[in-house]
């Protein structure tokens, strides 16, 4: 954890891969895919057969991204995946399963990409990922489709409805999520990471804190270009100088 | 159909309200009988004492020797006899007589003799006309001159009836008596045709053939009975006219029972065990009763009675439409309420007529029942096919295929252009076997053999089958053991760079056959995973071994010692 803070701050992190997929010349194919795509990039790639062995690389390794291969068809193929979704660690799904694509952008999968796998579709799910630049190049408006966020809670994922979202804070390497009961929850995911899984109608309004527009009743201004944004509750959020203009445009 | 058993329903119960209604005509029968054996024609004077003759009530007289006179006196009321009409009299008897009525002739049936040869045979049924000048209100005194040579060897009796009766309204008694039965060989008829049609159209279906003998047996039964109303023959006729009576109830009433039987599917227990009750009571009536047709009612209920008792056991039993063919016997039965001669008469038939109506009604119902099995059985078969070619255009099987094509195209394209190779074979057996209900075991292995190769492409693995085969033109359902191929595949990883699947088949000589599947341990145990693909693989492989071997197979499957896992298959199991 601690190397991954310190290369995030150079900016030349290694990008760390976990590949789940149990035909072997497939996953000799996207092993091939990804060292050519991300030629540019620092990258350590492991290949496991099956999610049991995903586990194990889990339990003592760190990732940045998950490859899975996964059939979707049972219901626990969704509870598996909520369950990899509340990491820190993106995942793309790489699946021949293509009618379960917009229930994976529900349970906050990053991308999905159709086998057999080709060069451009891959590197369309590669040139989505933010690693190592936190801040410049993220959109500041919901990227994803996410209905659900799936949060790591003791032993057991809590599966939080994206709908009664108020607010997202960041929590260090973290991030708080606020809910519209008052109650709140940890993800480990980064802000910008959660961006690109949430939908458009999350905004950042601050550089550590991502609103949910839908609650948004009005935005205030202070003396001394300080700006806070009402929330349908009651609650006010602290609105950074370099997001009001876009926050303006979006709630006009 | 359903407005043609309507018909006959209502046009029967129309017909029994119908004959129980119609108008009374009035007649009168001596009420005893004084005979003396011997030929006077004195005997034949109004004024002659008969007080020291033979007396009886009945009408049954026995077969004399030679001639024999009956003397009996009827009493026609005053009213009856000034109404002005034209008299008749009626005698029937196997027999030829003279009819002396006050002394005076008034008509002759045959000539009665002594010998075979003498005596010419008399009709079954004579019909005199009595002039009103002879005959006279009060009491009148009849002399019958009767003999009986034709059927001496043969034990019967002279039925002998004597019936005054309207001259002019006789007749039409006789014929709306017979009007409702003739009507109801319609039905009777529409039943054979039916049933017979449904024998020769449905796979030879025994029910349906012993419907048919029942109502054909009936239609028989039927016209010995109303032949006497139809034709007046000589009375020696009379005796055949029983015997065929006798023989074609007793065919109704024995494929009646067997259409119960089959109906109801019962046990060959039961179906033993009911005919010997059935046979065992007709002979003691046979034995034990005097008459012709008690004897003959007594056969038909004793049939029929078994026939209720097995339907009202299946109705306990839950047996699928045991109650209505319960209620059609139990009609018939209740119709033997009204007298044996009047059952034998009419009631047997109007029963047996509704119990026809109800048999349309559940054989349709059976008909359909079995139209629709085969149509289930048809889709099933078309839902296995396509299941077969869907597991190969599924996108798991489909896109993973094209993946690792890519990949060998890019790596070795040599290798490539044979897993293309082997990707049209398996292809091309699966598109000429799918369709089929079974082929060959040898194509079967062919086609395991090209998923094999495939899936080793995939793997860039070496996966193989190995056979123990001694009879490999045995035909099979299609993708059996291909289902239990690629289950092992779907349910294991193997780490191994060659993996090898055995089949075996042992064949015991008998009709009996086993084959045994094995797959090697995996390397990472079961996929995490359940899989719903598993479980419908079994499911195919069930359902195409119940199509071709319908409850004579058995499977089941476990782990080996070494950890591998085992399909046993077992055909004529039950053989």
């Amino acid at each position: 954890m601690e190397n991954q803070d310190r290369d995030r701050g150079k900016g030349v992190s290694v990008l760390r891969i976990l590949m789940v997929e149990d035909e072997r010349m497939v996953a000799r194919g996207i092993k091939r895919l990804v060292s050519e795509l991300l030629s540019d990039r620092d990258i350590e790639l492991v290949h496991v057969p099956g999610l049991d062995e995903a586990d194990v690389h889990l339990a003592r390794n760190t990732i940045d991204l998950l490859l899975l291969d996964l059939n979707l068809s049972g219901e626990d193929g969704f509870d598996l995946l909520s369950n990899l979704t509340s990491h820190a660690f993106q995942t793309i799904i790489i699946s021949a399963n293509t009618d379960r694509a917009i229930q994976s952008y529900e349970y906050g999968v990053l991308d999905f990409v159709p086998k057999p796998v080709s060069r451009d579709r891959l590197g369309k799910a590669f040139s989505r990922l933010s690693f190592g630049s936190e801040t410049t190049s993220a959109e500041d408006q919901g990227q994803g489709s996410a209905v659900f966020l799936s949060i790591r809670a003791a032993s057991k994922t809590k599966i939080l409805n994206v709908g009664d979202v108020a607010f997202i804070e960041a929590a260090g390497k973290y991030s708080e999520v606020h809910l519209t009961d008052g109650h709140s929850n940890l993800h480990e995911k980064s802000l910008t990471a959660l961006l690109q899984l949430l939908p458009a109608n999350f905004q950042r309004v601050h550089r550590s804190s991502i609103v949910n527009l839908d609650l948004a009743s009005q935005l205030i201004s202070h003396e001394g270009s300080k700006y806070e944004l009402q929330l349908a509750g009651g609650k006010t959020i602290r609105v950074g100088r370099a997001f009001v203009k876009g926050l303006r445009d979006r709630l006009t | 159909m359903r407005l043609i058993y309507t018909f006959f329903f209502l046009s029967t119960l129309m017909l029994l309200a119908n004959s129980a209604s119609g108008e009374e005509i009035v007649i009168i029968s001596p009420q005893g009988y004084f005979i003396k054996d011997g030929d006077d024609p004195a005997w034949s004077n109004r004024e002659f004492d008969h007080s020291e003759w033979r007396f009886q009530e009945s009408r049954r007289v026995e077969v004399p020797q030679g001639i024999r006179w009956v003397r009996a006196s009827i009493y026609i009321p005053e009213e009856y006899y000034k109404s002005n009409q034209p008299l008749s009299v009626i005698v029937g008897a196997m027999a030829s007589s003279e009819l002396y009525w006050n002394g005076v002739l008034v008509g002759k049936n045959g000539e009665p003799g002594t010998q075979p040869d003498t005596e010419v045979p008399g009709r079954i049924t004579a019909r005199h006309y009595l002039p009103p000048d002879v005959a006279k209100a009060g009491e009148n005194i009849i002399a019958v001159r009767i003999s009986s040579q034709q059927l001496k060897s043969l034990r019967h009796d002279i039925d002998l009836e004597i019936v005054v009766s309207p001259y002019l309204d006789i007749s039409h008694a006789r014929l709306v008596r017979h009007v409702p039965a003739l009507i109801l060989f319609g039905a009777i008829a529409a039943s054979i045709i039916l049933f017979g049609a449904m024998y020769f159209q449905q796979n030879r279906d025994k029910g349906s053939l012993w419907m048919a003998l029942t109502f054909l047996f009936l239609a028989g039964q039927f016209g010995a009975e109303v032949y006497k109303g139809l034709v007046n023959y000589a009375y020696p006729v009379q005796l055949y006219r029983y015997v065929a009576l006798v023989l074609f109830s007793y065919g109704t009433v024995l494929s009646l029972l067997q259409a119960t039987l089959w109906r109801l599917k019962a046990t060959k227990r039961t179906k033993w065990l009911s005919n010997i009750v059935a046979h065992l009571f007709m002979f003691f009536f046979a034995v034990f009763v005097p008459l012709l047709e008690p004897k003959m009612f007594a056969m038909i209920l004793g049939f029929v009675g078994v026939c209720l008792a097995l339907a009202l056991k299946g109705v306990l039993e839950k047996k699928p439409r045991s109650l209505p063919l319960a209620i059609g016997l139990a009609v018939v039965c209740l119709a033997g309420l009204e007298g044996f001669t009047l059952f034998l008469d009419r009631g047997f038939f109007y029963g047996m007529a509704i119990l026809a109506a109800i048999l349309f009604i559940l054989q349709a119902q059976d008909f359909r029942a079995s139209e629709l099995a085969a149509d289930r059985a048809a889709a099933q078969s078309a839902r296995m096919e396509l299941e077969l070619v869907k597991k190969h255009i599924q996108p798991h099987f489909m896109m993973n295929t094209l993946g690792a094509l890519t990949e060998w195209i890019l790596e070795n394209p040599k290798a490539s252009v044979d897993m293309i190779q082997v990707l049209a074979d398996e292809f091309r057996l699966l598109n000429d076997v799918s369709a089929k209900e079974k082929i060959p075991l040898a194509q079967e292995i062919e086609l395991c053999e090209a998923h094999l190769k495939i899936m080793s492409y995939r793997q860039d693995q070496n996966l193989r089958l190995e056979t123990q085969i001694d009879d490999a033109s045995v035909e099979f359902p299609p993708a059996i053991f291909h289902t239990l191929v690629e289950n092992a595949l779907t349910h294991n990883r193997y780490a191994e760079d060659t993996v090898c699947f055995h089949l075996t088949q042992i064949l015991d000589g008998t009709e009996r056959a086993t084959y045994e599947f094995t797959a090697p341990k995996g390397a990472a145990g079961q996929i995490r995973q359940k899989k719903k693909g598993g479980g419908l693989g079994l499911a195919y492989v069930e359902a195409r071994l119940e199509e071709a071997w319908p409850g004579n197979y058995s499977i089941d499957a476990g782990p080996t010692e070494d950890g591998g896992w085992k399909t046993r298959i077992e055909i004529g199991a039950k053989a």
